[in-house]
């Protein structure tokens, strides 16, 4: 692209062709969020669940820890491969980043509570990071993400039945209908969008 | 009567990067660049016109070790690429 005068037309097909390709430029990566903190928490919960049955030792839930940890870690790492790519935020991106890290926040302080005292831990985790897939889902006008959120947070009620560390797995199953698989979903379509272009 | 276009989107490049910033809050040179396929040399260039238009803002910081320059669109770069597609679409209407 260079530096020439354009007609009418011309400018408003550029104008067009810029905001449309800025669009899919960051609807490309927009599945990753879903994927990273989805997996690492699945996989997380799974640990946990693996070490308390082996050991039934209260260390085993220090492991929750590693969420946080492992997802800022990829989330950082995948950064960085992308770094050629360019960098570019939406205001839509900035929301939801504000949604995810005031969300995550509490989430974390309701994890250090209940090492303190007796909590519903996982059921106001999936509770809390479920309202954050629906909105996320409205905002990004995506129902997967919606639908998700809502599958998850009625799959919350499953919590009432089981007792104990097997709550672990149902978390872990809950995880991935409400972020794995809607990750997936977001990327499979993203890809054939671009493969019909 | 036509309404005169701004002389300074009407240029191939600079809408183009104007076009992008309408859309995203912030980009960066990189971004910009692969977008538009420029070089980096001629988008410095018509970068720098755009800010000393006060149409948008250049902010150079790093990004780890890595330079980064993170251009945002200003209020008066809004105002005027509002105008500019106002004024396009006269042309294009009549």
């Amino acid at each position: 692209m260079k530096e020439r005068e354009l007609n009418a037309t011309e400018s408003l097909e550029l104008i067009t062709r810029m905001i449309q390709t800025t669009r899919q430029q960051v609807e490309q990566s927009s599945h990753l969020p879903f994927l990273v903190w989805g997996y690492t928490t699945v996989i997380t919960t799974l640990a946990v669940w693996c070490t308390y049955t082996l050991t039934h030792s209260n260390i085993a839930f220090w492991l929750w820890f590693a969420i946080p940890l492992l997802g800022w870690a990829a989330m950082l790492s995948i950064g960085k491969k992308d770094a050629n790519k360019g960098y570019v935020r939406t205001p839509i991106d900035r929301i939801l980043s504000y949604i995810w890290v005031v969300l995550g926040i509490a989430g974390l302080v309701a994890t250090m509570a209940s090492f303190m005292r007796p909590l519903p831990i996982l059921f106001i985790i999936v509770l809390l990071m479920g309202s954050g897939s629906i909105i996320s889902g409205l905002i990004l006008q995506l129902r997967a993400i919606t639908m998700a959120g809502c599958i998850g947070m009625a799959l919350s009620l499953l919590f009432l039945l089981v007792q104990g560390i097997n709550q672990c797995l149902i978390f872990a199953v809950i995880f991935m209908v409400m972020m794995v698989i809607p990750g997936h979903i977001m990327q499979y379509k993203h890809n054939k969008k671009q493969h019909n272009v | 009567m036509f309404k005169s276009l701004d002389s300074l989107l009407h240029s191939e490049l600079r809408l183009a990067v104007m076009s992008i910033l309408v859309s995203a809050e912030e980009a960066d040179f990189v971004f910009l660049r692969n977008q538009t396929g420029a070089t980096a040399g001629n988008l410095s260039v018509q970068l720098d016109k755009l800010q000393r238009a006060d149409y948008i803002t250049i902010n150079k910081g790093f990004n780890g070790k890595m330079p980064r320059t993170i251009c945002r669109i200003t209020q008066t770069g809004r105002n005027a690429f509002a105008a500019y597609v106002e004024a396009l679409q006269g042309y294009i209407g009549k």
